[in-house]
């Protein structure tokens, strides 16, 4: 990964692409639950994309390509949900879209998951699926969302109870 | 982090991996090929010398090469405020102009095209008080034939919304399907009916999501935004061997389908119009309607493809046209391949007008004689810091006249990004703009031509802006970082804005809704000095003295819970209720139970206080309020339930002052969406 972010900075495109694959499911699987559909999500990654290749000279270390490219598509993100504001999240468009794309019927549990999100405001949302998908720990989450790592923790916690709320009612565990 | 939530974290980790497959155009070849040949930036470029590159705008001389021969640019009609802009008699012109710069585009920034901004979602100004009545004790007869409006930016200027009410009918989209509009008898609110539902449908290949409707007295509009994905084979030919193009939205339309429904329990179908693009906003200024769109054009390695692809259509019913070439405005250094396209309906008569231009807006601003389109450019991300720093945002400004037809005029260019339509505001001929910037908050003021005429910035460094709101000759900017600055920030002299008066307060305001000439209602969180915290707070300014702002009243929504409402970031969610009360919906999650508890808030003003005075609540768990509106006495909650197994969208009736649920109607969402026909139950209490 070190040679490879060496590469990349050399202006290695193949290098860039070698770093982008290890991360690339998970930056999309974040901009697919973030923004609700597939269409803005690969938008969302392919602008991030570009603007990660472009300042690759900024990051650091291998250690930090992950955070740093979360932060690009959390951005990214960020600004395209702003833009579409309230009817961004088409739960129904996104099975549809699924099932054409001949995957196996989407899971129930991932549906109720997609769904229980649409119940955080973006910021929230930004913390889970940033903890959750992207695996990343409080300080990194707190640089993306200009919080300090001991609020990212509580906001982390209380959207987990609202997302419980939601997935477990009267604790029944899944809808 | 406790035990309980690491083992729901591993469960919801575990949930989402379940995942499809990339899509074609995140697959690592894809990726790769879209770097290549980008240029890298080096780590720091001088701030300083970075502001002298955006100042100057460049301008470039005419004569494109195009294959092996010159285009003569001699058709080319110079606008008066925009040298650097060329409007054409053909599209022979557009056509070269896309073919000669497509290997340009496609090398550079192409993606960037469609980065949009925030969109439209903030406060009013005040000479737009947007609803009835504001006279704070009467409740009596004035208020029986007065009824709930969506809150607007500018008066008269209508703005489309989930659920529109004309008094005697309360038309809503049912969510959270999208696709169909419930239209329901209100005038006995004892026994609410669905008297019809639509369920709006695309062509047969498309998926179709309503985004918001109008109401215009027997016309009901429905604003649609339709998408097909890329096939296979359009991959193929925009890719080609160097896979290092986008498809672009030739295959998303932006849609207003108007329904006849002078019969209201059958609406029938009456014309439907649309634009190329992705929706960016929609007006409506009396008859006229206006849909603002974002058209990527699909960089085709096919030259026919290109030249087919590179204007943008509009349709009018099922036929097609492409803008006249005469309202085609291209900005000569630009390798850009996404335009925002105008186009203007009057639904009187059907006619049309259409404009475009070269560069993808973000968030409009319309007054009924102009329509600002602000563009969120990227340009540097140097100054030191790691990714994405705040210098590298500007914000560029279309501007078209709408006064006899769609025409582009002008455009003009300001640093920082702005947050949303209500960071935009024309008064006395000035055009004003508020944006975030790398040195703190700024103002500038613009002439007629878009050139700056004045600026005040460096308000509150390192701080971005949560909500703008200009009011005649005075901006209110709320800036965030630990405390709430409210600044206050007089315009009187266009060429020297200043800082007037400033109230440093915990939490933050992120919308500003005028109450009255002296006071503003702020909704926003809660905070101490460290920061904000999790519950609304509804701020009650007095700004009689602009020197010296004061909060006055405050309101904290909920304890030992976090809390929040739409009316935090969109402005269609505060209701003047019409008799100096005002309404917001509210969620609550409580820490130490389950579950969510969501009504529509009442409060008004008494004694420059803010009082609470009624509640209103559905009776369906974990039902969550979306709206409300009122006719007379009478509130109305639209509601739904996304938690159920069956969510349903709720419309619910209640008596305005005891709060008691007088009827209540619903409709299920249906996963079928190919199924057209609902029921709706009406239930009487």
């Amino acid at each position: 990964m070190k040679t490879l972010l060496i590469c990349a900075k050399t202006g290695n495109a193949d290098a860039f692409g070698e770093m982008y694959s290890v991360y690339a499911k998970e930056l999309f699987l974040y901009a697919l639950k973030y923004l609700g559909n597939r269409e803005d999500a690969e938008d969302a990654v392919q602008q991030a994309s570009l603007q990660v290749y472009k300042s690759i000279a900024n990051v650091r270390s291998a250690e930090s390509f992950k955070a740093y490219y979360f932060r690009a598509v959390a951005n990214t993100a960020r600004t395209m949900l702003k833009k579409n504001s309230i009817h961004t999240i088409t739960l129904d468009n996104q099975n549809e879209i699924a099932c054409e794309d001949n995957i196996e019927n989407t899971v129930a549990d991932e549906y109720s998951i997609t769904k229980a999100l649409e119940t955080l405001d973006g910021q929230e949302k930004e913390i889970v699926l940033l903890s959750v998908v992207a695996g990343l720990n409080s300080k990194e989450i707190a640089r993306i969302t200009d919080l300090t790592a001991g609020s990212v923790r509580s906001k982390l916690s209380r959207s987990l109870s609202k997302l419980r709320c939601v997935m477990e009612p009267n604790e029944r565990g899944q809808l | 982090m406790n035990k309980s939530d690491k083992e729901f974290i591993n469960r919801l980790k575990n949930e989402i991996k379940e995942e499809t497959e990339l899509p074609r155009g995140l697959s690592k070849e894809y990726i790769t090929a879209t770097v290549k040949g980008r240029k890298q930036q080096d780590r720091v470029i001088p701030y300083k010398k970075w502001v002298a590159v955006a100042a100057s705008f460049v301008l470039v001389v005419a004569a494109v090469i195009i294959g092996g021969g010159i285009y003569k640019s001699s058709t080319a009609v110079e606008l008066p405020g925009d040298s650097d802009v060329t409007v054409q008699s053909d599209y022979s012109y557009i056509e070269a102009f896309f073919i000669e710069k497509k290997g340009e585009m496609k090398n550079n920034g192409s993606f960037f095209n469609g980065l949009t901004q925030e969109k439209a979602e903030a406060g009013m100004s005040m000479e737009s008080s947007a609803t009835s009545g504001s006279d704070s004790s009467d409740t009596g007869d004035k208020l029986n034939s007065s009824y709930g409006t969506t809150t607007l930016q500018v008066d008269g200027v209508d703005e489309a919304d989930i659920i529109k009410n004309d008094g005697n009918y309360i038309y809503y989209v049912a969510r959270p399907d999208y696709k169909k509009i419930c239209i329901v008898d209100t005038r006995s609110p004892e026994s609410m009916k669905i008297v019809s539902t639509i369920t709006v449908e695309a062509t047969a290949e498309k998926t179709a999501t309503v985004s918001d409707i109008y109401v215009k007295g027997d016309k009901l509009i429905v604003i649609m935004s339709s998408y097909t994905e890329p096939t296979a084979e359009l991959y193929d030919k925009t890719f080609g061997n160097d896979m290092c193009c986008y498809c672009g939205s030739a295959d998303n339309t932006l849609t207003a389908v108007v329904y006849d429904i002078t019969e209201r329990a059958n609406p029938v179908e009456s014309a439907r119009y649309g634009i190329d693009g992705r929706e960016i906003s929609s007006r409506l200024v009396g008859n006229k309607l206006y849909l603002v769109s974002n058209y990527i054009v699909a960089l085709y390695n096919d030259d026919e493809m290109l030249r087919e692809s590179c204007v943008p259509s509009y349709y009018i019913n099922s036929q097609k046209s492409r803008v006249d070439a005469q309202n085609i405005s291209i900005i000569r250094d630009n390798d850009e391949n996404t335009y925002t396209v105008v186009l203007e309906i009057d639904l009187e008569n059907g006619k049309t007008s259409s404009a475009a231009v070269l560069g993808g807006g973000s968030e409009i601003y319309c007054n009924g004689n102009m329509l600002y389109v602000s563009r969120f450019v990227y340009e540097s991300m140097d100054d030191g810091k790691e990714i994405y720093s705040v210098s590298g945002e500007n914000t560029i400004i279309y501007a078209f006249d709408i006064t006899d037809g769609v025409k582009y005029k002008c455009s003009g260019k300001v640093n920082g990004s702005i947050l949303n339509q209500f960071s935009m505001d024309e008064y006395n001929g000035y055009f004003r703009i508020a944006t975030t910037t790398s040195g703190g908050s700024m103002i500038t003021v613009l002439d007629k031509e878009l050139k700056t005429v004045g600026k005040v910035d460096g308000i509150a460094k390192d701080e971005r802006i949560y909500a703008v709101r200009f009011m005649g000759d005075t901006a209110y900017v709320v800036t965030f970082l630990q405390t709430d600055p409210l600044f206050v920030i007089d315009l009187s002299v266009p060429s020297a804005p200043v800082v007037k008066g400033e109230l440093k307060l915990p939490g933050f305001s992120s919308m500003l809704y005028p109450y009255s000439e002296n006071l503003i209602v702020g909704i926003g969180k809660d905070g101490d000095d460290n920061g904000a915290n999790d519950r609304i707070k509804i701020s009650l300014f007095d700004i009689s003295d602009s020197n010296n702002p004061v909060e006055i009243s405050k309101a904290i929504v909920g304890s030992n819970c976090s809390s929040s409402s739409e009316a935090e970031y969109n402005h269609k969610a505060y209701l003047d209720m019409g008799d100096g009360s005002f309404s917001i919906p509210i969620q609550i999650y409580p820490y130490q139970s389950r579950g969510v508890e969501s009504y529509l808030c009442c409060m008004g003003v008494k004694d420059n206080k803010l009082v609470l005075l009624q509640n209103y609540k559905t009776e369906t768990e974990n039902d969550y309020v979306i709206r409300g509106t009122y006719t007379g006495n009478t509130v109305f909650v639209n509601s739904a339930n996304y938690a159920s197994t069956e969510p349903a969208s709720s419309l619910t009736a209640f008596s305005r002052q005891t709060g008691e649920i007088l009827s209540a109607v619903s409709v299920k969402s249906d996963a079928d969406l190919s199924e057209k026909n609902y029921s709706g139950e009406t239930v009487v209490y």
